[in-house]
């Protein structure tokens, strides 16, 4: 991790960031963080704990109170919005918050309507994310007559026709059966493998197993640990001050630790290699 | 055995304007005490069981039915919503239904006023809705927030008050359809924690609908498994948890720790009995079977 670091900028950089809504309660208090290009960061936490608060500095829509926020080295307040929406991707928790035209084909075409590029490119872009999500032959579709899988695409889909190197998706899977969450999740690691750093906020422990290269835990506005899935959920004092858990498998490899089986095995492939190289000693 | 709160035969349902029927030949009977849960993909026909179970279906909602359903014993196609769902002389619901989005049925200034509301339609004097809210803050286990503004409340705690909500009208089923989809995962800890506390406290029959199978596995006695509109599994967690591969066929996750024992099987490395689905108990066979 670190020669990586040394030898690439952080695209985000936040340095000791407090905010507060109105003059209540601290929601940010003090944090720190660098984000690098091409990383899948998973933001993890209790509802409260400041995870969307956090991420809405990345798109200036939250002015820090103190300390500074940084996108490629400029403060993000100070970045015009119409170029925030080409630098900065944000998809709401809930889709219906962001979807507001009638048809999927509107949907997609109404950022990139204020950017002053031309209409040949404008159809040329849409072409594209139409194909990338999925929703091919219902561009004149009514968003709302979609299912909930097909409107968060969607929502995606208005945002990546901006091109933005950087993408925040705020629960990506919640509503979702497990196939929706998968097809969900496998459009997010193509958008990934195609360059863009992913910051995603979820709930969900085996898709942060599964996805993030890298894990922030937050509880009461802080930072409390950031790793790998690895290093994260072995810490189990930080999970349970973050409310947290870890992912089944996880805890029963945990709780079978003493018997010779790896404390730290996550999936149920090195679960199972756990075991095998566990009765090979036996 | 009593008579079911509900059985269904050979329901089938279509929504009005729609060609394809939801649900299709369904049977099913609900006792009180049960606790069910139902998984399946979405589109399954989760929801539209439960509108339907909640008495919505067809009298609300309209559509067409074919078959049986009985609620309480009585049809839901004819029976008039006041007695389909209410038994006004006992000043108790029989049907209480709780959605995803909690905040979509908090209605009053305090947690109190939330839970004294259904009450307060039902007629009942004020000194049994005190009495009844009390009983309730227990159950749910919020007896220090009686005062507090409810959209002050964390997730989990919301979804609690419309639970309650619902139970201090003391129906006979629950319906609670993803009640934690949108919680984190104290959250769905706190509300499954009330649920149980439901099951072992009272004799209220509850069907929820969930996606997290661990969840599933540790509190339910039975489990039904809905794909296209069809009951395609009915039995209890253990024998219908235990059915990894055909569940996700239809697109249901098994618990990972069935998964694990599952695989562990297959390389010979361990020879568990089917039914064990909860992880308390998967880690002590394990514990038995690598002590050598």
């Amino acid at each position: 991790m670190s020669d990586f670091e040394n030898a690439v900028q952080p695209i985000v950089k936040v340095d000791d960031l407090w905010f507060r809504y109105e003059k209540q309660d601290w929601a940010l208090r003090g944090v720190s963080l660098e984000i690098y290009p091409q990383e899948i960061l998973a933001i993890v936490g209790q509802n409260g704990a400041g995870k969307t608060t956090l991420v809405k500095h990345f798109n200036g829509i939250l002015t820090p109170e103190k300390g500074s926020v940084k996108i490629s080295g400029r403060e993000s307040h100070t970045i015009p919005m119409e170029e925030m929406a080409t630098q900065v991707g944000y998809c709401y928790q809930n889709p219906d918050h962001q979807i507001f035209n009638l048809t999927v084909r509107q949907e997609l075409e109404f950022g990139l309507r204020n950017l002053n590029i031309g209409e040949d490119e404008i159809q040329r872009r849409i072409a594209r994310v139409i194909e990338t999500v999925e929703l091919n032959g219902l561009e004149e579709e009514y968003p709302f007559a979609l299912g909930r899988g097909q409107r968060q695409k969607l929502a995606v889909g208005s945002i990546l026709a901006m091109n933005p190197p950087i993408i925040i998706i705020d629960e990506p899977t919640t509503g979702m059966d497990w196939r929706g969450g998968q097809a969900m999740m496998e459009l997010i690691q193509d958008l990934h493998q195609s360059g863009r750093t992913i910051i995603m906020i979820t709930h969900d422990m085996r898709i942060v197993t599964a996805y993030a290269t890298r894990i922030v835990v937050m509880a009461e506005g802080r930072i409390l640990t950031s790793g790998t899935a690895k290093q994260v959920f072995v810490q189990k004092d930080v999970l349970a001050r973050a409310f947290l858990e870890a992912p089944q498998i996880n805890r029963i490899a945990e709780a079978l630790s003493e018997y010779g089986i790896a404390a730290d095995a996550l999936t149920i492939p090195e679960a199972v290699d756990s075991f095998k190289q566990s009765r090979k000693k036996g | 055995m009593t008579d079911p709160i509900v059985r269904l035969a050979d329901l089938t349902y279509r929504y009005p304007r729609t060609s394809a029927p939801v649900l299709k030949n369904i049977n099913l009977e609900i006792h009180e005490g049960e606790l069910i849960g139902v998984v399946g993909p979405t589109g399954a026909g989760k929801s539209t069981l439960c509108l339907l179970l909640s008495g919505l279906i067809p009298q609300v909602l309209g559509g067409k039915v074919l078959g049986e359903v009985l609620l309480n014993g009585k049809d839901a196609t004819s029976t008039p919503l006041d007695q389909l769902l209410l038994r006004q002389e006992e000043k108790v619901a029989l049907i209480g239904l709780t959605l995803q989005d909690p905040e979509a049925q908090l209605v009053g200034m305090t947690v109190e006023e939330d839970l004294a509301f259904g009450l307060e339609n039902l007629g009942l004097p004020t000194p049994e809705i005190q009495d009844r809210v009390s009983e309730v803050l227990k159950l749910i286990r919020m007896e220090d927030f009686r005062f507090t503004f409810p959209y002050k409340l964390s997730g989990g705690q919301k979804q609690r008050i419309a639970i309650g909500s619902t139970i201090a009208m003391q129906p006979k089923l629950l319906v609670l359809d993803e009640p934690t989809s949108e919680l984190d995962p104290i959250g769905r800890k706190e509300v499954f924690s009330v649920i149980d506390q439901l099951r072992t406290r009272t004799n209220l029959a509850i069907v929820v609908v969930e996606h997290h199978t661990e969840d599933l596995a540790l509190f339910c006695d039975r489990i039904l498994v809905l794909n296209d509109g069809e009951i395609i599994m009915d039995g209890s967690a253990a024998s219908v948890f235990s059915h990894t591969e055909l569940l996700r066929s239809v697109g249901v996750r098994p618990p990972d720790g069935v998964e694990l024992l599952r695989a562990l099987k297959e390389l010979d490395l361990v020879n568990p009995p089917t039914d064990l689905i909860r992880e308390s108990e998967i880690i002590d066979y394990l514990k038995k079977h690598l002590d050598v």
